[in-house]
């Protein structure tokens, strides 16, 4: 690595150094996930056994599955707070239609409130541009609202979902030797990497996180960008709403509380900055298994249970700092006014001059 | 660090000042006209609320209702006068109610076993604190603030449910008497509200500081070039804000007569909607103190209202996302207005 050093002392140094911190980005969070595994095991060997691992990936496949379509969210500049609560409210409609209309209309009922309700947050962010922060906090509340009213509160669905679907949903019957999860959650992260970094569509998520002036300079259509990527993230939290939902057997409108921190601190935490335009998604994949192995290992310790609620409070905190430090530091790209609000929408183009 | 972010961060300032639209207006006058529009839209909301209010129940204009209505929006006042100033400085925060939370479930403790005046020292003790921290990972840490202040959140949440292990605290019986004794028949909470008020109004409008304020939030480069500690700035408007979180943190244990680490859940979305309506905006340096108060009344009436009129919390919870998207919404509109003026 030091063979090259270029004709510049100082340019050799930066370049070395932004190296450095890319290979700590990329693969810092590996290491420190086997380390961290390897870690728990040696007190609790119960750990690696095969039915934890089993746990883990069952675990992991409910929040993969907006995790993915998240980050892909925060590489465009937006964000959406609104996940959990839209998780709940599409598996409650899942469960309300699957007794009117049958199971498999119920499903396909419930998946599109997830991606109307992200089309209108779409539309809020992307074409009205509004802050996607409080347009999306408004949603937490909103449709957790419209969830805990339409159910009056109770857990509902009982008895709707099929038998042998309900086997595949605990993991009772494996395919493949896996429990179905796995599948799930490799083809979610096959197709939104797909979609990130071999995609035209993805390109242009980039471009327009990175900077929307120039990429509306070039031609993207910047809020169509940011609707699809809207839409997109409905999908995947109605898609979490299925799988809690499939698992369970029946809904409650609490049932995603705290989704929403879960997964925004994997995507923080996988390298995808919050400045927008930055990230990979396999670091998204490694912050997820690193999530939910300390999860799981801190139920495994017996921690008191409001520990484990602030291990995320902390870790995103955490994540965020590690994050403005490597962005500032790495590329020589400062954080625009750092540590605060995403500017307001410009004047008459409606873009931010940076 | 400072020194070799500002060259950057004067380009991108210039290229706003660029921009023919921006040149025109003096920032003063922006603020002013966006105060004057949005205080009047909120006026009119406001008088249609009231009037709507009264005809489903005619008790709704009372002076007992209008005494109980101001006893519960003290909290939302008293908290939303920093608040705002601290969005006029371009930060956030949403840890509001979590640092109620942890004020109140601390503060009853140790008043409980020290006696109230130290009681007192602790609940605002534990605000400042709060505040402290938050402030630090914004302004020297340069956090996003409002992801951090989430996370702080969350954190202070879990700090409270372990220090108080889901039991509820019994404040003293002084403590409610302090909080039952009434001068000119409004009591103390009536007070610290219109301090809270005065007080940030005196400073936003008349005092040095406040000007330092719109300055940062408007353009820090330009408030950075008048020898203004932009980052300070930052640092001490979140302590303030964590010290009245503390103050908050006593008036709703008064009220409630009881310190539970869930008592200020639904503070945080009332005191930012308030201050959204009240016409300062989330890109900092706009806004004018009377329209916050507006806000505080509106949202305070709406509570107030739907409560009356016997609507159930989950209605409510609609309700109260509907109206924060509305604000935006307004907000942006009235910034494009201004801005194409």
């Amino acid at each position: 690595m030091n063979g090259s050093i270029p004709d510049s002392a100082t340019h050799g140094v930066i370049a070395w150094r932004a190296r450095a911190l890319n290979f700590l980005v990329s693969n810092g969070l590996l290491v420190a996930l086997v380390a961290f595994v390897l870690a728990v095991t040696f007190v609790k060997p119960a750990m690696l056994r095969w039915s934890s691992l089993e746990g883990i990936i069952r675990y992991s496949a409910d929040i993969a599955v907006v995790v993915f379509p998240l980050a892909l969210l925060v590489i465009a500049g937006s964000i959406d707070l609104s996940i959990g609560s839209v998780a709940a409210l599409s598996a409650i409609v899942m469960a309300k239609a699957a007794v009117a209309f049958g199971f498999p209309s119920g499903i396909a009922l419930g998946l599109g409130v997830g991606v109307a309700i992200g089309a209108l947050n779409g539309a809020l962010v992307g074409y009205l541009k509004l802050n996607a922060v409080m347009v999306t906090l408004g949603g937490l509340v909103l449709w957790k609202g419209v969830a805990l009213l339409v159910t009056d509160a109770q857990t509902i669905g009982a008895g709707v979902v099929p038998e042998a679907l309900m086997d595949l949903g605990i993991g009772l019957q494996p395919v493949l030797y896996l429990p179905v999860h796995f599948y799930i959650l490799i083809a979610v992260y096959l197709s939104c990497w797909a979609l990130a970094h071999k995609h035209a569509l993805g390109e242009r998520l980039f471009a327009v996180g990175g900077d929307e002036r120039a990429a509306y300079l070039v031609g993207i259509n910047v809020g169509f960008v940011k609707f699809i990527a809207h839409v997109i993230t409905g999908l995947g939290a109605s898609l979490a709403g299925l799988m809690m939902f499939v698992r369970s057997g029946a809904v409650h409108a609490t049932d995603g509380n705290g989704l929403e921190f879960d997964a925004l601190t994997i995507v923080l935490l996988g390298g995808i900055s919050f400045q927008g335009g930055v990230g990979r998604m396999r670091g998204v994949i490694v912050a997820l298994f690193f999530m939910i192995f300390l999860r799981h290992s801190l139920v495994l310790m017996n921690t008191p249970l409001y520990f484990q609620h602030m291990a995320s409070g902390i870790l995103i905190v955490v994540a965020l700092y590690v994050d403005s430090v490597l962005t500032r530091s790495a590329d020589g790209r400062f954080t625009p006014n750092p540590g605060v609000i995403p500017s307001p929408p410009g004047p008459s183009s409606g873009f931010v001059a940076r | 660090m400072t020194r070799s972010v500002t060259p950057e961060r004067a380009e991108q300032d210039s290229a706003d000042e660029n921009d023919p639209a921006m040149r025109d207006l003096s920032p003063s006058v922006t603020a002013r006209v966006t105060g004057w529009i949005g205080g009047h839209m909120l006026l009119v909301g406001l008088v249609v609320l009231i009037v709507f209010f009264s005809l489903e129940n005619p008790l709704f204009l009372s002076l007992a209702n209008a005494r109980s209505t101001l006893r519960q929006l003290a909290p939302i006042a008293i908290y939303s006068a920093p608040v705002a100033l601290l969005l006029i400085t371009r930060s956030i925060d949403l840890s509001l109610g979590a640092v109620v939370g942890l004020s109140a479930v601390v503060g009853i403790e140790v008043m409980n076993s020290a006696g109230l005046f130290a009681g007192l020292m602790g609940f605002l003790g534990v605000g400042l604190a709060a505040g402290a921290l938050n402030g630090w990972l914004v302004s020297y840490a340069r956090l996003n603030p409002i992801i951090a202040t989430l996370g702080t959140g969350i954190i202070f949440e879990g700090l409270s449910l372990s220090f108080s292990g889901g039991k509820a605290g019994v404040p003293p019986a002084l403590l409610l008497d302090i909080f039952r004794y009434e001068i000119l028949g409004l009591r103390l909470e009536a007070f610290l509200m219109l301090t809270s008020i005065l007080l940030c109004g005196w400073i936003l409008h008349r005092s040095r500081f406040g000007r330092y304020l719109y300055a940062a939030g408007e353009s820090e480069r330009v408030a950075f070039l008048m020898g203004v500690n932009v980052r300070r700035l930052r640092f001490l408007m979140h302590c303030i804000v964590g010290l009245a979180g503390g103050i908050v943190a006593i008036v709703s244990v008064a009220k409630l007569g009881l310190a539970v680490g869930s008592i200020g859940s639904s503070l945080t979305l009332a005191v930012i909607i308030a201050v959204l309506l009240g016409g300062i905006d989330l890109g900092g340096g706009v806004g004018r103190m009377p329209g916050v108060v507006l806000g505080v009344f509106f949202v305070g009436i709406l509570e107030v209202g739907l409560l009356i009129m016997g609507v159930t919390e989950f209605v409510q919870q609609v309700v109260v996302g509907t109206v924060l998207i509305i604000a935006i919404y307004t907000n942006s509109l009235r910034r494009k207005r201004t801005r194409s003026e």
